[in-house]
């Protein structure tokens, strides 16, 4: 386990010493090593609070915890965890360098891996631009993002995010949510906590519902979410006839209301759009770009098949150009490194791949991790998977520098 | 150890770039103290009294200033940082919380460093200008060097041991009083014999230090290192009191000096008329002193002063003074003890911002300078006063726990050319110190390893 908790238990007390208030209550919990795990809950539920024990913040008052197999606070288990709190907290007389320099410091980075990751975090959470700028001058959703760049300067094993999307425009809260599903794949342990539903729905495997301090839900998303006495058909253009006939079957089977709706994208898929292509007109902003992919040193260390995998990963970003989606049902975030990999790749290697790849079964609709297991349910049509090689010619481009850079492209 | 001067360096970074602070550095610091300093004292003074009261005013603002400066940067380096939750982000790393103290302690190190050093340069530019510019002749000038710019340590006679007298005169006097005023209880007597025991023993030290008309005086100094031993002076400094103000306010005197009791040796005598209560000072040729580093003095009160006796008190009446260092040097130790007296004050400031918020230890810690700076007085007050004997006691041993920076402060030293030792820990309230801010660093630490960082919020 990752993440253990005992009975957990945090009293509030007044200046008097009286019981004010319980703010976590009796709470069992257990995370797993590589899992996404969200713990939800209104305000006031506790979610912070569990947070701040499991970082030796607060005290419990009773119960106990242990983080990565110790107990909460302990300063070498303190090198694997990366934190974002729920307001960044950063020193607002910093600019932004500074502040990943002197929190890259305080982790003994020495002086030439501090500047590669702090170039690289920089440019992934799109402000390598004002990176001189002090922190006291950014918009909260700028400080998130900085804050976010902190949290991962140490390339952690456990990610630990109270409320990461808060005050961010839905660039920044897709590029985080795509930041975790990529860490979660590498293998990282991330405790997302929020109270935006959505946010957790999108990338976690497991939620824990918080409410008075005491669990009250706890399994995986589709445990949790998917309803067994309903289905959902999707399916491309239909005439009305077909559609009465549908009907028809359906109203035998079932005597139920059906409904019948276009599907229409989601405001944050639309908006996205908009704003890639602004940014592809290079229209000037004084505030957060777009951002790179997950940096690379984040990517780092990887075995050879996790190499294969994550070309693949990258032919299947590439497809998403054509507009057939992928696993959050947009542009992804591919890793740098993906692309670096490919220049290591001969034809013959990447044509196997892209045999492989036909194989592969990509979700169907957007809606991040919890749709993209679901669509993993039943295959697809091969036809519409095979890749076409004008797109490996393209990334094998970049091997003479006539194509775009790594790390850029991605997202047009 | 990367991590602690990291965290030193985020502090001098953030008080360096305060507005408010560069507004005080530049403003105050420097504008106020040195300017107004030198406006304040006129243009119609001798040289050495410019230059003396130059430095006399601008180590003391400097200080004054350094000190609120330290009161509330180094509390805010650990309370406003812990109230912005800042703390949540450093304590989350691999950082032990006594190395986030130690860093705090260490910025505030390096930022006396600059600040006394950056107003110790200035201080010294501007004295050393006024030194050139300022004299209007040849003996002005020489009286700088030879008063200001130098090093000189002090000797003093040995204050003479009149404990069994006072003892003795006290039991008698105790009795008269206690006859004369019928005094039965037991807290007044010792009320009353704490009070005889004190005159007498003043008076009797005067008494000592008396010289009646016709009558003659000698001490023995010892111990006297002057730099150089073949030429130049020591110098003879003295003020004198007197049993009766004469109406001209000055007495004669007839001195007389020798590396041997002049009384029985013999030698040249040397007249001088001085005003009463007044600072003097003369030049003895070093070759005086024997190679011991012994010097005799002897003062007659020659009968025309009749019926003025005149009085040297035993511990501010007479002292030789010699050359022992140049003026950088002595200069640079004084920046040393303010330094130290500024890390002192930063211990207490850290160790109260890592428990207390920040009003709170603002209003703890000037306390805490305050009594330390009046705790003289406050014995002073205690002796004289009508505290119970309960409270005395106690007062008196919870008054050297807060830093006594007035006793090793040193302005005047630097304002009278004496010597600043190196070894400050000759200075043995500057050592108490030292222990006691050692000591409430181990308490502040404590307080911070184990205290909550965070306020639970439902």
């Amino acid at each position: 386990m990752v993440i253990e908790t005992m009975g957990l238990t945090k009293v509030f007390r007044d200046f008097w010493g009286h019981n004010r208030v319980i703010a976590v209550d009796r709470l069992d919990l257990q995370i797993r090593r590589e899992e996404v795990f969200g713990l939800l809950g209104p305000n006031g539920s506790g979610k912070s609070t569990t947070i701040k024990m499991l970082l030796g913040l607060l005290f419990p008052s009773r119960g106990g915890c242990r983080v990565l197999g110790m107990p909460p606070g302990d300063v070498k288990t303190n090198y694997r965890i990366g934190y974002l709190p729920e307001e960044s907290y950063l020193y607002p007389f910093l600019n932004a360098r500074e502040t990943l320099d002197f929190y890259g410091r305080l982790f003994g980075l020495n002086g030439v891996e501090r500047k590669r990751r702090i170039d690289s975090l920089l440019e992934m959470v799109g402000l390598g631009s004002v990176a001189r700028r002090p922190i006291g001058e950014f918009s909260k959703g700028m400080t998130r993002r900085i804050g976010l760049a902190q949290a991962l300067i140490n390339d952690p094993d456990l990610l630990i995010l109270d409320e990461p999307t808060s005050g961010l425009d839905p660039i920044g809260t897709r590029q985080i949510k795509d930041l975790i599903l990529a860490l979660g794949k590498r293998g990282k342990t991330v405790l997302l906590c929020s109270h935006l539903l959505a946010d957790v729905e999108d990338v976690c495997d497991r939620i824990g519902i918080l409410y008075g301090g005491r669990l009250r839900a706890l399994g995986s998303v589709d445990e949790l979410l998917v309803h067994s006495e309903m289905t959902e058909i999707r399916s491309g253009r239909l005439s009305s006839g077909a559609i009465e006939q549908i009907k028809g079957i359906i109203h035998r089977e079932n005597a139920a209301e059906v409904e019948v709706l276009n599907p229409r994208d989601r405001l944050e898929d639309y908006f996205l759009r908009i704003v890639s292509e602004a940014q592809a007109e290079k229209l000037q902003t004084s505030g957060a770009t777009l951002g790179t992919g997950v940096s690379d040193f984040l990517t780092a260390r990887e075995t050879e098949e996790e190499v294969r995998e994550k070309v693949i990963e990258g032919l299947v970003g590439r497809e998403a150009e054509t507009g057939t989606g992928s696993a959050s049902g947009q542009e992804p975030v591919i890793p740098v490194e993906s692309v670096q990999a490919v220049d290591l790749v001969d034809h013959g290697v990447l044509d196997s791949l892209v045999e492989v790849k036909t194989e592969q079964v990509r979700p169907e609709e957007a809606g991040g991790k919890a749709a993209a297991k679901k669509a993993e349910a039943g295959p697809r049509d091969a036809a519409e998977l095979l890749m076409d090689q004008s797109v490996i010619d393209s990334l094998l481009t970049k091997k003479d520098g006539s194509g775009p850079a790594a790390g850029e492209g991605e997202h047009e | 150890m990367n991590r602690v001067w990291a965290i030193a360096w985020n502090l001098v970074r953030e008080v360096l770039r305060m507005r408010f602070f560069l507004f005080f550095l530049i403003l105050v610091t420097f504008g106020y103290t040195i300017g107004f300093s030198l406006w304040l004292h006129g243009a119609d003074s001798m040289a050495d009294e410019k230059v003396k009261f130059l430095l006399s005013y601008s180590v003391r603002s400097m200080f004054g200033l350094l000190s609120l400066v330290t009161i509330f940067v180094s509390i805010a380096a650990v309370s406003r940082e812990i109230k912005r939750k800042e703390i949540f982000t450093v304590t989350t790393k691999p950082v032990r919380r006594g190395e986030i103290l130690l860093g705090k302690f260490l910025g505030m190190a390096l930022l006396h460093l600059l600040l006394v050093g950056a107003n110790g340069v200035l201080i010294y530019g501007c004295a050393r200008v006024l030194q050139r510019t300022e004299p209007d002749s040849e003996l002005e000038k020489a009286k700088l060097q030879e008063l200001v710019f130098v090093a000189r340590r002090s000797v003093k006679p040995p204050v003479p041991d009149v404990s069994r007298e006072v003892e003795d005169l006290t039991r008698q006097q105790l009795e008269l009083k206690k006859q004369e005023l019928g005094i039965t209880d037991a807290e007044t007597e010792s009320h009353m014999k704490n009070i005889i025991r004190r005159e007498i023993g003043k008076q009797l030290l005067l008494y000592k230090g008396a010289v009646p008309p016709g009558g003659s005086i000698t001490w023995k100094f010892s111990g006297i290192e002057p730099r150089d031993r073949e030429n130049g002076f020591v110098f003879i400094r003295y003020k004198q009191e007197v049993s009766y103000t004469p109406e001209s306010l000055a007495t004669d005197g007839i001195w007389q000096f020798g590396p041997e009791d002049p009384t029985l040796a013999g030698g040249q005598w040397y007249s001088r008329r001085n005003a009463i209560r007044t600072v003097h000072e003369f030049p003895v040729p070093v070759r005086e002193v024997s190679a011991e580093g012994d010097l005799y003095v002897t003062y007659r009160n020659p009968v025309s002063n009749d019926p003025v006796s005149v009085i040297y008190p035993p511990d501010t009446g007479i002292e030789v003074l010699y050359a022992a260092g140049g003026f950088e040097a002595n200069f640079l130790r004084a920046l040393l003890v303010m330094y130290l007296s500024l890390l002192i004050l930063s211990v207490w400031g850290i160790a109260a911002g890592a428990w207390l918020s920040f009003p709170v230890a603002v209003l703890f810690v000037f306390m805490v300078y305050l009594f330390g700076l009046s705790s003289n007085f406050i014995v002073d007050a205690l002796e004289m006063g009508t505290a119970d004997r309960a409270q005395k006691p106690v007062i008196k041993a919870i008054l050297p726990v807060f830093p006594q920076i007035s006793d090793y402060h040193p302005v005047d030293q630097i304002e009278k050319g004496r010597y600043v030792s190196w070894y400050f820990w000759d200075n043995i309230t500057l050592v108490k110190d030292l222990a006691i801010a050692t000591v409430v660093a181990l308490i502040g630490f404590l307080i911070f390893k184990f205290r909550e960082l965070a306020r639970v919020i439902v």
